[in-house]
């Protein structure tokens, strides 16, 4: 058993309001440099939608992620091989137009007109060229401005929902939409790490954030392709590219990452998972219908003495085991079992978990009385029959096995009976118990769901370790002259070439 | 003792004697290397060789200029022989006009060899041309038509190394690309009659041109890869060759045609070979929809 600690998330999308203040936190700490104006290391995505870039799921397109190869793993868009052929020329990159091209507006234009009949406007500029740009398409068009016709009913999860489905999707009373905020997984198994022919991306050993060393990247950009959520992007500007990087100068200084810690529906939670590193490509190899539990089965329980001692063994730091033993990620994803990797099925291992939403069923008035789906007694509703089709969100977190996601709303409709039948009582409490023991769920359990998803308290939703940065500089410098000469900004500028 | 003083001194300036001529040696090798000992061969035989045998001989007939046979006699002056090989063309006293009537204007200037090597080569030629034998070369056969062309192809190489003609050359209506376009089309009568085989004198004269180019480009070239005397036969008698056959009218410029039907197949093969490649997706979605 080889004991690692990895920083994983849960984005729980009931509570998504979808207002993009993470994307701005981001942008605003991140990418707003010349070069990285089109990045988003988190962006809010539109479902049903094609996202973005457009259609990023289609990987017969964009060949991101692994495929498994007679007994071995090995990466669709490139290897130790292939890659020669087309190191000079990539094929498989998206496009800036598969992004959108960035622009800001030529505010000046409304101070400086001269006076005349109509109101000034602000013509749209690229803030890539400078030029005057008809706006085609943007990071959240889909929610935007985007003709669903051509976005939602494209989007790459449609493809095994039936025609009628399809057609119902589109029908204006039934139009239905959740937001996916998304930023990079900091998979155990990352394809954009693999990829590098320049050993620049690496997975930080103590924290498994996947990190892009601006000194090493040659821009040879085979993560961007590798990357089956496409969240690295190269930088034109310095010839580097970028990724997320969880923020780790605040997760050093004990703050929560900026898109966590501004995140208005308070939907994020931070925490470590402790997992066995020796199993990571064995369980990467699984059959697709296997790869959920596989990978909750990498996920070792930091309460269980064996683990404990064999995280001791491999040097892990006191603090790191019991903040991991106090992970609301672990509770999520181990525990209670209602929280999903995103197409785990790319086989990167995301480490980044969603708990999915209880959509809206279709509603109806019959005699001026109000009814939501089938039964009208039910105060919540029967989620088989909600707008989006389970086959969607199966498709989305479960490699199309609807019974998954089934187990998780079950769970979470379960939550809502109960605790409607303890604080408002017009549910019997027999009803609710009932659905308890559908949902495989206790009133403990239950309860615990209940506080960590509507009560927590800051530090209940980010349990950030202690990243000990000490002990890793110690080994090339001393710490405290270290402390002293970093300031704040890149001490030393990214530059294109060596 | 006595007796032994004698021998002791005489072996001491024996030793003495060897060790300065050790220490000189070196420089003695150097100056022989410079100035051969008069008599053995003269002075101006390798640079007449290598800058005047391509076009003149000394008692061996007239090739692509004058024999130099009675040249002493001949020229006004030895002044003026002197001031001639350095600048040829702008020498134009009667005696130049008379030689320049009869073979041309085409003597190279001779300036760069210099006065010391200038002189020897008077000195050389005044003297009648001791020790310049000029060999005879056999005559051409039909087959040597054939190999001519091979080497100049290059589907024969030359023996010493040096580049196949058709690298830099090229005959009108040889190959479907045609050769090189560093130096002119040689060989082929065409529009005029400046082919190779007649611009050089005919066969004696291509001969020489061969065996010791006196062209800047080749001249360097060929400096340390000489054609063999075979080679220089087999090409003389393919140059000839060509040059009695009519070339073909210029006709379409084939490598233009042979470049464009290439890129159309590379771009073509290219695009099969990264078939699987990545297209643009939003445009494709968005396009496919309007």
């Amino acid at each position: 058993m080889n004991v690692r600690a990895q920083v994983s998330m849960v984005f729980h999308l009931d509570k998504c309001i979808g207002c993009h203040t993470c994307s701005i936190a981001c942008k605003n700490i991140w990418t707003d440099r010349k070069g990285t104006e089109y990045m988003w290391f988190n962006n809010v995505e539109t479902k049903p939608g094609t996202g973005y870039p457009t259609q990023w799921e289609d990987q017969s397109k964009y060949r991101g992620g692994w495929e498994v190869k007679g007994d071995r793993l090995r990466l669709k868009s490139t290897g130790k091989g292939r890659i020669i052929t087309n190191i000079f020329h990539n094929p498989h990159l998206p496009t800036m137009d598969d992004y959108y091209e960035p622009w800001t507006y030529k505010y000046e234009d409304l101070f400086n007109a001269p006076a005349g009949t109509d109101q000034p406007t602000a013509l749209p500029i690229s803030k890539v060229t400078g030029e005057y740009i008809d706006i085609e398409s943007g990071p959240n068009w889909d929610d935007d401005l985007g003709g669903s016709n051509i976005y939602a009913a494209n989007d790459p999860n449609l493809k095994d929902v039936s025609e009628e489905q399809r057609q119902q999707l589109q029908a204006v009373e039934r139009l239905v939409f959740f937001y996916f905020p998304r930023i990079c997984n900091h998979c155990l198994n990352p394809a954009c790490v693999a990829s590098c022919p320049s050993g620049a991306l690496y997975k930080r050993g103590e924290d498994g954030i996947v990190l892009i060393n601006q000194k090493r990247c040659r821009a040879w950009r085979s993560c961007v392709a590798a990357c089956p959520y496409k969240k690295t992007y190269y930088n034109w500007s310095t010839g580097k590219s970028e990724k997320c990087l969880l923020c780790y100068p605040r997760l050093e200084t004990g703050q929560a990452p900026a898109c966590f810690h501004s995140c208005v529906g308070r939907i994020r939670y931070l925490g470590l998972l402790l997992y066995d590193a020796d199993r990571i490509d064995e369980i990467a190899k699984l059959p697709p219908e296997k790869l959920v539990e596989g990978q909750r089965d990498l996920i070792l329980d930091p309460n269980d003495p064996n683990v404990i001692a064999a995280a001791r063994k491999a040097g892990m730091p006191e603090q790191v085991i019991e903040f991991a033993q106090r992970s609301p990620v672990y509770q999520f994803v181990k525990v209670w079992k209602i929280a999903l990797p995103p197409h785990i099925e790319y086989r990167t291992l995301p480490m980044l978990y969603y708990v999915p939403p209880l959509l809206p069923v279709l509603g109806s008035t019959a005699n001026q009385v109000y009814e939501n789906g089938v039964d009208a007694k039910a105060i919540f509703h029967a989620f088989d029959q909600q707008r989006v089709p389970m086959g969607y969100l199966a498709s989305l977190f479960s490699v199309g096995d609807e019974a998954k996601i089934r187990y998780v709303l079950r769970k979470l409709v379960a939550v809502r009976t109960f605790k409607r039948a303890e604080t408002v009582g017009d549910i019997p409490m027999a009803v609710a118990l009932e659905a308890l023991k559908l949902a495989d769920t206790t009133e403990a359990e239950v309860e615990d769901i209940y506080r960590m998803t509507s009560l927590p308290t800051f530090a209940q939703r980010f349990v950030i370790p202690p990243m000990h940065r000490e002990e890793a500089i110690e080994a090339f410098k001393d710490p405290q002259d270290h402390k002293r000469e970093v300031g704040f900004g890149f001490t030393a500028s990214p530059k294109r070439g060596l | 003792m006595n007796r032994m003083l004698p021998h002791l001194l005489l072996l001491f300036a024996v030793a003495s004697l060897a060790c300065v001529f050790l220490a000189f040696e070196g420089r003695e090798a150097n100056a022989q290397a410079a100035e051969p000992p008069a008599g053995t061969k003269a002075a101006g035989l390798d640079p007449f060789k290598t800058s005047c045998a391509p076009c003149h001989t000394i008692g061996g007939g007239k090739l692509v200029g004058p024999d130099l046979a009675g040249l002493k006699d001949r020229v006004p002056s030895r002044e003026w022989l002197l001031a001639f090989l350095k600048n040829p063309a702008g020498t134009n006293d009667d005696y130049a006009k008379k030689v320049k009537a009869e073979f041309g204007d085409t003597m190279p200037a001779q300036a760069a060899l210099g006065d010391n090597v200038l002189n020897d080569l008077i000195d050389f030629m005044f003297a009648g041309g001791p020790g310049l034998t000029v060999k005879k070369l056999r005559g051409a056969t039909p087959e040597d038509i054939d190999l001519g062309r091979r080497l100049f192809t290059g589907e024969a190489r030359l023996a010493n190394g040096g580049p196949s003609c058709i690298s830099c050359h090229s005959i009108i209506g040889l190959t479907g690309l045609g050769g090189g376009t560093l130096a002119a089309t040689v060989g082929a009568k065409h529009t005029d009659l400046s082919n190779a085989f007649n611009r050089n004198g005919g066969e004696a004269g291509l001969r020489a041109s061969l065996a010791s180019p006196q062209f800047l480009v080749m001249k360097q070239v060929f400096a340390d890869k000489p054609m063999t005397e075979e080679e220089v036969i087999a090409l003389t008698a393919y140059l000839g060759d060509v040059s009695k056959t009519t070339a073909p009218p210029p006709g379409r410029d084939y490598f233009v045609i042979y470049g464009i039907v290439g890129a159309i197949a590379l771009l073509i093969a290219l695009d099969l070979i990264w078939i699987r490649r990545f297209r643009n997706v939003r445009k494709t979605l968005v396009g496919g929809s309007k």
